[in-house]
């Protein structure tokens, strides 16, 4: 049995929009360059037919579970220098990271996804924490210059609305490094706030680091979504 | 159509049907997760006395889910979704539900089958009033649903009240 027997949206509307507008043009280009598959994870293409249908699609960007066949790729890309610039919380040995992506496919208080485009390339990875009603999110992003400031922004906008339809959340809250000007932009885009700068609370490169703190609150995404 | 045993290998439609989002206006929002955490589900669910799961099958396809779990209150919790647009409003829930209650009543000698349904609901609503079931309540603020505390119907069927026939009926 494979996903094909329910048809994305089929119903009540999820996804039609990320079949209607489609994949932009760039995104083709994208796939048949040759870098791009040797950058990290590889980029598969798998005809949408055979995926698990998710209703987290957006119109640029979806969110499927993570698998425990995903833990290798995932293990490659996350040992990259370039994908641990940003990355305080991952140990630098391969067994720990294999176990702490393979509990992110089973751990019910950690809902994680790859994110992909609308024609089935990875490009990252998306990851929430859940303690009672606070949760904490995570996103990482390939190529950041590639994937573009309104997809990741897209991509944390859906986990974000996901999480507060599903969980009785009172907030969600992300911490990144005050240095990774990128990200603030892209949490500021999805519609978190900042609320300060922690001090030498990350230890990132050898040494404890300030964290800022971004938060989006449940009253926040709920006059938001009356808005839209 | 017909309610077979849930199986492992029905684990995999049954994910894909949650995950498509399609019974999500009308059950618990869940995230799509990995096909291992719904197998450890179902694994809990054999391992558990009170906790039985049935397959909604119509020419050898799994369109649906049900069954009777841990109760809120007292005997057992109704459940049930169906994935497939395509068969709602053809009886398949009234004929489901009223197996499952059946199997319940007289296999697991249950005195009472309860279950919640969101007051918007009506084809349920219908269905389970179809089936028996009694209205009991309207529980508020008593599920967190699409973001929101939302009201829950509550509705019960008794075993004295489900017509069974003369060699189903408990001694």
């Amino acid at each position: 049995m494979d996903g094909s027997l329910w048809p994305l949206g089929n119903g009540d509307g999820v996804g039609k929009a990320a079949r209607a507008t489609g994949a932009p043009k760039a995104m083709t280009a994208m796939k048949r360059t040759k870098t791009a598959g040797r950058k990290g994870m590889r980029e598969r293409s798998t005809t949408s037919a055979r995926l698990p249908a998710t209703w987290l699609v957006g119109s640029g960007v979806r969110l499927r579970p993570v698998e425990p066949s995903d833990a290798r790729p995932l293990q490659r890309w996350l040992d990259r220098p370039s994908a641990r610039q940003w990355l305080s919380e991952l140990l630098p040995r391969a067994g720990p990271q294999l176990a702490w992506i393979a509990q992110l496919a089973t751990d019910p208080a950690k809902p994680s996804f790859i994110i992909e485009t609308s024609l089935g390339a990875q490009i990252g990875l998306a990851t929430l924490s859940v303690e009672g009603v606070q949760a904490k999110l995570g996103i990482a992003i390939q190529d950041t210059r590639r994937v573009g400031l309104d997809r990741c922004a897209e991509a944390v906008r859906l986990l974000a609305d996901a999480a507060f339809r599903v969980l009785p959340l009172q907030r969600i809250e992300v911490r990144v490094l005050p240095s990774n000007e990128f990200a603030v932009e892209v949490y500021e885009e999805a519609g978190f706030s900042r609320e300060g700068v922690l001090r030498k609370v990350a230890f990132h490169a050898g040494k404890a680091r300030d964290e800022l703190m971004l938060s989006l609150l449940w009253e926040e995404w709920m006059a938001r979504r009356a808005s839209i | 159509m017909r309610l077979r045993r849930l199986q492992r290998a029905d684990i995999e439609a049954v994910r894909d049907g949650f995950a498509s989002g399609i019974a999500a206006a009308t059950t618990r929002w869940m995230f799509p997760r990995s096909l291992p955490s719904k197998l450890g589900w179902f694994d809990d669910m054999e391992a558990s006395k009170e906790h039985d799961a049935f397959a909604i099958v119509v020419n050898r396809r799994v369109v649906g889910i049900c069954s009777l779990r841990p109760p809120r209150f007292a005997g057992r919790e109704l459940t049930i979704a169906i994935f497939d647009p395509a068969m709602r409003g053809r009886g398949l829930g009234t004929f489901a539900v009223t197996e499952l209650c059946r199997f319940g009543f007289s296999q697991l000698r249950l005195r009472r089958i309860e279950l919640g349904v969101y007051p918007n609901h009506r084809a349920a609503i219908a269905c389970y009033a179809r089936c028996g079931f009694q209205y009991e309540a309207l529980l508020r603020r008593y599920v967190y649903h699409n973001g929101v505390w939302t009201d829950a119907m509550w509705m019960s069927l008794l075993r004295s009240e489900m017509g069974l026939k003369k060699n189903e009926r408990a001694r």
